[in-house]
Formats: structure tokens, C-alpha cells, sequence
């Protein structure tokens, strides 16, 4: 009788055993799997490759640097800027095959910042690209979210300072300095220049052929020529827009000459 | 055997799902918090955001407290006459209404407005000039300035050791009963940061304007309006912070808003006192509105004594200078204000004016004045 309640006995143990372990494998299931929503959006990048898109401003030539005079004799005038900012969206490698890898949904460029950043980068499976997409802005659907429901490491976020009071939506690229049209370095005219509203979203496409195959890490650098970038718009005369209320006509140049501005350095 | 290897696999099962609730944490959610102490919580109405997480000094229910008997203690002070709360009192947002100027210990005046205690979650500098950028920074600087509360932390920390209520306050803060400068500016930045200023008339209305009369609504036009007002450039409304000292890009949280010439005709530099940069003469950070009302007098200097000069000063009075905001130097639909002598003209009518004085007042939040946990203790 007692050894029979001693095989009962051990029968319970077993049981309970195997509920445990059962258990502690779906917890650990749990622990490995579980937290998805935490992860970048990127693509898996099953054999270890990255890319970056890094942005790099020159002027005159030169890499840019904020608080410094430019020359732009053929605009007649000298330019520094205080601010220069944008959002840039849905970024993407497009295979060989047609078929679109999105490296980064939105982020934001800031030249000058508490933290600063020109790049955005991601995990990419191997295989062979062929172009470069992203969009300058916001797109219709973010640009009318309600920007405090945003964590503060969001580029949507309210302390990003490009949230527009008056518009209810977002600023995208934004742009502040000063004009020196006297040549004199007496920098007599500020600029402001906030773009923004879904017809001023622009989208950017390059052809550039980029291949990865395991471990490698490539970076993508996209030139911003500043000068080019205030050449033929008139700048001197129409440095001054919110976008609404006036003055869409020189936000609409901005945005396009901006997109204009840009080449992949090869 | 069987019982010690099964009991280990229900270890190894709770342990793995304690792991596994521990990795799915929120972010901003992850602060380490002395393990004896809770954290201290507040609940924000819509339309707030989370301010940013501060991973090495996380508010706690005990840190709030000690900071609050800080706060109001004057054996800060080298003659224990004077406590943070002397030159920022409650009953006036937190400032030094009505003067212009505070006097420290020793009857020196200072040569800057007390600035609004409200709200510092979010603030990113400190100070008119911007000269610290952390609020535990911040909390050490007014007790060792010897115009203010001229102490040496030396000497405070041997008189806050030797009284009887702060040693086990520090324990039950920071796991220690041995005090020390650092945390007792943690524990005051920690209770500073506690002092919110979000139940204000115009907070509460948004986003419809609801409960505003039509004179605040015009002036809350005018107030967002780059053709008039253009308050909200360094005053944004999103957020309800009412300033933008929360934005990451220091050029747009600090300003030269016209006050005086360039120097040397001007009195202050502001921020390039700080960095020597004459491209930040007369730049300093814009202050919250909230409560500006409880506030007078205004600017770093306290030079208006009511808003009706504030609103004029806008109106009519902004300096042209290398440094002026660009914002303020430039109308937004058509190019340059207008300015006459190097004087700016927003050309408000006497009626706009009284609007966005009407505005300003509906940022008012008297639960500040009154609320018991921002109280002496």
C-alpha cells in the first residue's frame, strides 16, 4: 500500500514537472519573441548587412557648416544659415525585380540639434538594388496626427519643433538665416522659409546600383549643394514663407529646388 | 530529488516570465528608481505630451518630498534667513511678484527677473540666459551665488546633516542618510519638476477654443496669426507648455526678442554671456505665459510692469538689430515688417491689443497658488 502511494506520488511530481517545463518554455518563447513592437522597422537582414543613408550639406564646395558665410555672387548675395532641418519619409531600396525594401518609414534631419542627425540607417537582406526612394515631408496621413501622442524619441514629436501652431499639421523642411545682399558682411536680411501642407510633400528618386551579399555595410551619401539650392529662385527678393497666409509660391520653389539640390555622391 | 529539480523548473518558469515583463517595459517607463522609493506619478490632461524621462534622477514620491522641505527651508541660506521659496513664492506662480529684482542675503540685488517655477519637466535650459542645462544644475547654482543665498554647500549639507528629519529623508529618497549637495539638488529638481500648470481657462478649452469668450477667441487669432501677433513662434501652443523651451534645436528655443540695441548701447547680451558668440547678444529663453498674469513685472529685467506695456512693447517697440529673430524681423506672408527708425510696427488696433491681453489672462491656472502639495510643508 505505502509503495503504492509512493508510485503516486512520483506520478504527481512527474506531471507537475512536465507542466513546468512545458511552462518555462513558453515563457522563454515569450521572452525571445515577445517584443516585437519594440523593434526598429526594418527589414530582417538575415545575413548581417546595413546600409546608411548619411546627408551631407556643401556650400561653395565645401562641407557646410552652420553660422557660416557663403558666397553666392551669381544671386548677389552672401548666405549663413541658423537652421536648417527637414523630415524625410518613407525611404527605400528598390530591388533589381521592381519589388520595394523600406529602410526607415519617417525621421528627421537636423543639422543643428540637442542631437543632431543626417542618417538613417537599416538591416537589408543580400541581393542586388538598383534605386534610391524617399520622400521630403510628412505624408497626408501623419501630417494631420495629433503630434503629443507621440513618444518624445518619435521624429513626429512635439520636441522636434516642427509642429505648426497655425496649420494644425507639420512643418517640412524648414530653413532660417541670413542674407548678406549688401556683400558687405553686415548680413542685412534674415530668410524663413517653412514648407509644409501635403501639396508641397516631394518625393525623390535615384538610380543607383548597390549590392550586398553578407556582412557588408554600405553607405548611401546624398549631397545637398546649398548653393544650387538658393540659385534661380529669385532668393534675394522671396526669402520669406510660412506656406499659409501667403507666400506659397516661394514655399512651392523652396521645395522644389531643394529636391533639386540633391545627387548621390558617387 | 524529483521535488528539487521540479520546484527548480517552476523557478526557471517564473523567472522567465519576470524576464520577459521585464523586457516589454515602455521606454520611457524603464527609469531606475532607488529601490526603496515609489515613483512619483502625475496624470496629464489631452493635448500634454510625456516629458522626456530622466534616467538619472527619475522623480520619486520620497524625492518629491524631500525636495518640497528643501524647497522651503532657509538653513540653505548662509544665515538661514532665506529658502528657495523666498524669492519664488507660491501665491505668485512660483516667482518674485511684484519686485522686480530679488534680494539675496546680504541685501545685493540681483539683475534678473525670478523666473516662473512651473511646468520644468519639459524645459531644456535653465535660467534667463540658458546658462545650465539640467535642472539638479540648476538647484546648486542659487545657494553658492553670493547675491542670493550665499552659502557654501559645504556648510549646508554639515547643517542639514545635524537636523534630525533630513537624514532618514535622504535614506528614504536615496538609500543613504548621508547628504550630500548632489542629492539634495536632485531632490529639489525632483520637487520643481513635480509643479505643474495644466487646468489654465485656455488649456482646458483646447482644441475648440470652447468656454472662451469672443474677445479671448480674437486674441488667441491674433496671439497665432504671423501677420499680427506672432506670439507662437516662441510662445507654441502645442503642447500647452506655452513655450518652446522643450525643442531639441536650440535655435529655436532661444531668442533675441527685440528688446534693446546691439550692443554696447545694450544693457544685457543675454545668452552671449554665456558663450561669448555675438551672433546670441540680447538671446534668452522664452518663458512660459502660463500664469503670466500672477507674474508682473516682465522680461529678464523686469522692465514692464504690466501686460498691456508687454503687448505695446511687441506692438510698437521691438529693436532691429543683427540679432533680432528672425521670426520677429520678418512678416510671414509678404517679407520684411515694417519698421520705422529700427523700430518694429505691428500697427495692432487699441482693440487687438486689449484682445490678447484678454487672451493672456485665460492662461491663468490658480491651482498653482493653492495646490497643498506644492505647499510649505
Amino acid at each position: 500500500m505505502e509503495t503504492l502511494l509512493n508510485m503516486l506520488k512520483h506520478i504527481k511530481w512527474a506531471k507537475l514537472g512536465i507542466v513546468a517545463l512545458l511552462l518555462a518554455i513558453i515563457a522563454a518563447t515569450l521572452f525571445l519573441g515577445g517584443c516585437k513592437e519594440n523593434d526598429p522597422q526594418m527589414p530582417a537582414g538575415l545575413d548581417d548587412n546595413t546600409v546608411q543613408v548619411v546627408f551631407a550639406a556643401k556650400a561653395n564646395s565645401k562641407a557646410f557648416a552652420m553660422d557660416t558665410k557663403y558666397a553666392l555672387a551669381a544671386e548677389g548675395f552672401n548666405y549663413k544659415f541658423e537652421l536648417l532641418k527637414f523630415y524625410l519619409s518613407k525611404v527605400r531600396l528598390v530591388k533589381t525585380d521592381g519589388s520595394e525594401v523600406l529602410l526607415k518609414d519617417i525621421a528627421m534631419i537636423d543639422f543643428r540639434s540637442d542631437k543632431p542627425n543626417v542618417s538613417v540607417g537599416a538591416k537589408i537582406d543580400a541581393g542586388e538594388y538598383k534605386e534610391l526612394k524617399f520622400g521630403i515631408g510628412v505624408d497626408s496621413v501623419a501630417n494631420v496626427s495629433d503630434p503629443s501622442t507621440y513618444q518624445n524619441n518619435h521624429p513626429l514629436s512635439l520636441i522636434n519643433g516642427t509642429y505648426w501652431d497655425m496649420g494644425s499639421q507639420y512643418r517640412f523642411l524648414m530653413i532660417e538665416g541670413r542674407l548678406d545682399t549688401l556683400q558687405n558682411d553686415t548680413f542685412d536680411i534674415p530668410f524663413v522659409v517653412h514648407t509644409g501642407t501635403n501639396e508641397l510633400y516631394r518625393t525623390k528618386t535615384f538610380t543607383h546600383a548597390i549590392k550586398f551579399t553578407k556582412a557588408d555595410n554600405k553607405v548611401i551619401t546624398v549631397e545637398i549643394d546649398l548653393d544650387k539650392f538658393l540659385s534661380g529662385i529669385s532668393f534675394k527678393q522671396k526669402h520669406v514663407s510660412h506656406t499659409i497666409g501667403g507666400g506659397f509660391d516661394i514655399a512651392k520653389a523652396v521645395a522644389d529646388n531643394f529636391v533639386n539640390s540633391l545627387t548621390i555622391k558617387e | 530529488m524529483g521535488k528539487l529539480i521540479n520546484r527548480g523548473l517552476f523557478l526557471l518558469m517564473t523567472l522567465g516570465i519576470a524576464v520577459f515583463i521585464s523586457q516589454c517595459k515602455p521606454d520611457d517607463k524603464a527609469d531606475p528608481v532607488w529601490p526603496g522609493d515609489d515613483p512619483y506619478t502625475f496624470t496629464l490632461p489631452s493635448g500634454f505630451f510625456s516629458p522626456p524621462s530622466d534616467l538619472n534622477n527619475p522623480l520619486t514620491v520620497n524625492g518629491v518630498l524631500l525636495g518640497r522641505m528643501l524647497f522651503y527651508d532657509s538653513v540653505l541660506s548662509g544665515n538661514n534667513t532665506q529658502a528657495c521659496a523666498s524669492c519664488h513664492k507660491q501665491e505668485h506662480s512660483f516667482t518674485d511678484a511684484p519686485n522686480k529684482f530679488s534680494k539675496g542675503i546680504d541685501g545685493l540685488e540681483g539683475d534678473k527677473n525670478s523666473m516662473a517655477i512651473i511646468n520644468m519637466a519639459w524645459n531644456k535650459d535653465f535660467f534667463w540666459d540658458a546658462r545650465r542645462n539640467s535642472l539638479v544644475a540648476q538647484a546648486l547654482d542659487p545657494v553658492r551665488n553670493p547675491i542670493e543665498m550665499h552659502e557654501t554647500w559645504t556648510n549646508a549639507v554639515t547643517k542639514l546633516q545635524a537636523k534630525a528629519q533630513y537624514p532618514p529623508m535622504f535614506k528614504k529618497a536615496f538609500g543613504t542618510d548621508k547628504v550630500d549637495s548632489l542629492l539634495a539638488a536632485r531632490a529639489l529638481a525632483q520637487f520643481m519638476k513635480s509643479i505643474l500648470a495644466t487646468g489654465s481657462k485656455f488649456q482646458k478649452s483646447m482644441p475648440s477654443l470652447v468656454g472662451l469668450t469672443n474677445d479671448e477667441k480674437a486674441g488667441f487669432g491674433i496671439f497665432m496669426n504671423p501677420a499680427k501677433g506672432d506670439c507662437f513662434h516662441c510662445h507654441p501652443t502645442a503642447g500647452l507648455l506655452m513655450t518652446d523651451n522643450f525643442v531639441d534645436n536650440p535655435v529655436q528655443r532661444l531668442h533675441n526678442n527685440g528688446l534693446d540695441w546691439a550692443p554696447p548701447a545694450g544693457i544685457f547680451t543675454g545668452r552671449a554671456k554665456v558663450t561669448g558668440n555675438p551672433a546670441d547678444n540680447g538671446k534668452f529663453k522664452a518663458p512660459t505665459l502660463l500664469n503670466v498674469q500672477l507674474t508682473a513685472p516682465y522680461m529678464h529685467d523686469g522692465r514692464f510692469a504690466t501686460l498691456e506695456e508687454v503687448v505695446e512693447f511687441y506692438n510698437s517697440g521691438v529693436k532691429l538689430s543683427p540679432t533680432l529673430d528672425v521670426n520677429m524681423n520678418l512678416k510671414a506672408d509678404s517679407g520684411p515688417r515694417r519698421f520705422q527708425d529700427s523700430i518694429r510696427k505691428l500697427d495692432l488696433t487699441v482693440l487687438e491689443k486689449q484682445q490678447l491681453v484678454a487672451f493672456l489672462k485665460t492662461l491663468t491656472d490658480l491651482s498653482v497658488t493653492t495646490n497643498p502639495a506644492y505647499a510649505k510643508p
